[in-house]
């Protein structure tokens, strides 16, 4: 997308998502879904989110429906539980992939959460792709070294700890050395801030935060007088 | 400027200390050498005049006094830049270009945005990083890695310069860089380098602190300690050094001088 | 005053030093799925490095832990994994309360609360995976599920049972692997581990 919207609009629209799954109004469900699947075209992430419709919700839809159905659930229930699956994940999978991390990370510093949480936050993803590496490596060791991944269950299971060994080591001993390092990046300083990139809510994040809040306010309203 | 009197420390599972009885001080603008074999305790040194055993070490045993201008030593990003042995632990790790790696702790410090820009400029253009600014922190080699390192770590303008190992990955060109940092640092600021090459220290330190198996066995100056009849085996001595005491051995006697002098008239392509 | 209590406790297990070894947690547990995929065991075991964060540094480090592996796995892998963060928070919280009880000093203990684990994590998935997913997750154990919902049980009680079968024994794996791993951490390392130190 040219213009990727705020993260916070992205999950303002994932809270709303949750409403509108919560109330279960059909029209608005239908409404939701139809304004997914048109902005699902425009993401750039437009490849991976429509296979995840495709190969994950659009299955677990028809897996439910057909179950149900089979278990004598009354089929307006089933195409309930269905479109609320649908609903939670679908505009999840949009938020996700249409939001890139770098403007996770400007959208928490531009709301001044604390230091430690947003330093957390970005790590832990760096962390991740660091340890798959040494995953990797580790793999390829314990392999020459006799390790089978394809030999019998209770084989494979004794592996279990050989594979996980090595890596934690190394993790562990990376996460001491860098928390010492981390003394010296200032994280704890007490005292404002400052941030040379930020990321300010646009005036069309701000059109999207205020139609969001009328059509929450309509479809409590709906359901108020629904019950 | 550092005040370190009987400093002795053992770590928590080990039943040797690490370091026992050392003291010596730093000036305020001196540069200091700490060399000494594998397992001589040049780390642990660094992390003492760092502040860092007590707080991250705590079941170990430590002795002594370590002071900084005055105060007992704490781990103060303000106040110390310390480079650690391993670039991949040092950088951030959450930053997106060379040039908002080095501004990261001067944004965690809270300096004005005009000054993060003016001193993120300075140090690309010390440290020649104009071509990797907007480089990946995570795509640059070991060398680059560990150059920005000390761009970051000189941005915040320390009193204090602790560098564990830093020649390690770099080439000549980045060395020659870094000795000239060094000496800049050194109008403002102690400088504290612990390495096993003296090759690219050599004529830089002040003083030199030689630690053997946790023990100081020498402080002075660097020529004292190879005119000294201390066992130097297992140093990492500059050449020009090797040759005189390979000279010397054979009874050719000369001064480091006159060996330096010696070796000077060789034509540099060579 | 409790509150205050609470707000230093948690403050002290998440500080700055701490949270690269919160995100080697984070990044064990992505990675755990990767080791148990690559090696074919029927188990998540997606709670290693929770477990380990909570007994090496406290419960409030194990919920932070928890809570930010699922937000990763949400990114990285699966976004639905981020309905799960309650139930990985109360893992980490739990794992750094029974250790801080001594409930890692023997192997047996440490089954014995990863058994109850799987319990309490039973009790609390449950919820969220009839409400989210009507009880199927295209997982090996759906076939329980159905199992119980043919028996004539409610979605919420089969999702229950159906956890019930399948996470004691994972959260009992994955505590014991904690125990060894642990144990076999070298002294230098576990020593630099503040709950270890501790005790």
């Amino acid at each position: 997308m040219r213009h990727p919207v705020h993260p916070v609009t992205a999950l303002s629209f994932v809270l709303f998502s949750f409403l509108v799954a919560l109330t279960a109004i059909l029209p608005a469900q239908i409404g939701l879904l139809t304004a997914v699947g048109i902005t699902g075209v425009f993401i750039g992430e437009w490849k991976k989110f429509w296979k995840r419709i495709l190969f994950y919700v659009v299955p677990l839809d028809c897996l439910l429906l057909f179950v149900n159905i089979l278990l004598g659930v009354p089929s307006a229930e089933a195409f309930r539980y269905a479109m609320r699956f649908t609903l939670l994940v679908a505009p999840l999978l949009l938020a996700v992939l249409s939001t890139p991390t770098g403007r996770i990370s400007l959208a928490l510093r531009t709301a001044n959460v604390p230091p430690r949480i947003h330093y957390l936050f970005l790590l832990s993803l760096e962390m991740v792709t660091m340890l798959r590496n040494q995953l990797e490596r580790v793999r390829i060791s314990q392999q020459l070294r006799g390790l089978q991944l394809g030999a019998n269950p209770i084989r494979r299971w004794i592996s279990l700890f050989p594979m996980l060994m090595p890596v934690l080591l190394f993790a562990v001993s990376q996460g001491l050395e860098k928390s010492m390092a981390v003394e010296f990046k200032g994280l704890e300083r007490t005292g404002p801030k400052t941030y040379l990139r930020k990321l300010p809510l646009a005036g069309r994040d701000k059109a999207h935060l205020t139609l969001l809040s009328l059509l929450s306010l309509a479809i409590v309203i709906a359901w108020g007088f629904r019950r | 400027m550092i005040h370190l009197r009987d400093f002795s420390f053992r770590y928590p599972a080990s039943d040797r200390y690490a370091l026992r009885n050392v003291s010596f001080d730093v000036g305020d603008r001196e540069i200091i050498s700490v060399i000494g074999p594998s397992g001589a305790g040049k780390s642990t040194l660094g992390y003492a005049i760092a502040g860092l055993l007590a707080k991250h070490f705590r079941g170990g045993v430590l002795e002594g006094i370590v002071e900084l201008s005055g105060n007992l030593i704490s781990a103060d990003p303000t106040r110390i830049g310390y480079v650690f042995q391993e670039t991949g632990v040092q950088l951030s790790g959450i930053t997106e270009s060379v040039a908002e790696e080095i501004g990261f702790s001067l944004e965690q410090i809270g300096l004005p945005e005009g000054e993060i820009r003016k001193r993120i400029d300075e140090q690309i253009s010390i440290f020649r990083l104009e071509t990797l600014r907007d480089r990946h922190p995570g795509s640059l080699s070991g060398g680059e890695s560990q150059i920005v390192a000390l761009a970051a770590e000189a941005a915040k303008y320390p009193e204090l310069f602790i560098l564990d190992e830093p020649s390690q990955a770099l080439d000549a060109r980045n060395l020659r860089l870094l000795r000239e940092a060094v000496q800049a640092w050194r109008r403002s600021a102690a400088v504290i380098i612990i390495d096993e090459n003296n090759e690219w220290l050599d004529g830089l330190a002040d003083r030199t602190l030689f630690l053997n198996d946790g023990r100081q066995v020498f402080f002075g100056p660097f020529q004292e300690l190879v005119n000294s009849h201390l066992d130097l085996a297992g140093l990492d001595l500059p050449s020009w050094i090797e040759i005189q005491r390979l000279l010397n051995r054979h009874t050719v006697t000369t001064s480091y001088r006159q060996s330096l002098r010696w070796l000077k008239s060789f034509p540099t392509s060579h | 005053m409790a509150f205050s209590a609470v707000r230093e406790r948690f403050l002290n297990e998440t500080k700055g030093a701490a949270i690269p070894l919160i995100a080697v947690g984070i990044g064990v547990n992505l990675v755990m799925g990767e080791i148990t995929s690559l090696l074919r065991i029927p188990l998540y075991l997606d709670s290693v490095g929770t477990v380990f964060i909570g007994v090496t540094f406290g419960p409030y480090a194990g919920m932070v832990c928890g809570l930010f592996s699922n937000v990763a796995a949400g990114i990285l892998v699966n976004p639905p994994m981020i309905f799960f963060a309650p139930v990985a928070m109360i893992i980490g919280a739990f794992s750094g309360f029974v250790a801080s009880r001594g409930g890692f000093s023997s192997y047996w203990k440490a089954g014995f609360f990863g058994l109850l684990q799987g319990v309490l994590t039973a009790f609390a998935s449950a919820p969220i995976a009839a409400f989210v997913f009507g009880g199927l997750t295209m997982g090996g154990t759906d076939f329980l599920v159905l199992y119980f919902r043919s028996m004539g049980n409610s979605i919420l009680n089969s999702v229950f049972y159906q956890g019930l079968a399948a996470d004691p024994l994972d959260k009992c794996c994955s505590y014991l692997l904690v125990f060894f791993a642990i144990a076999r951490l070298p002294l230098s390392l576990r020593s630099r581990l503040p709950q270890l130190v501790k005790r």
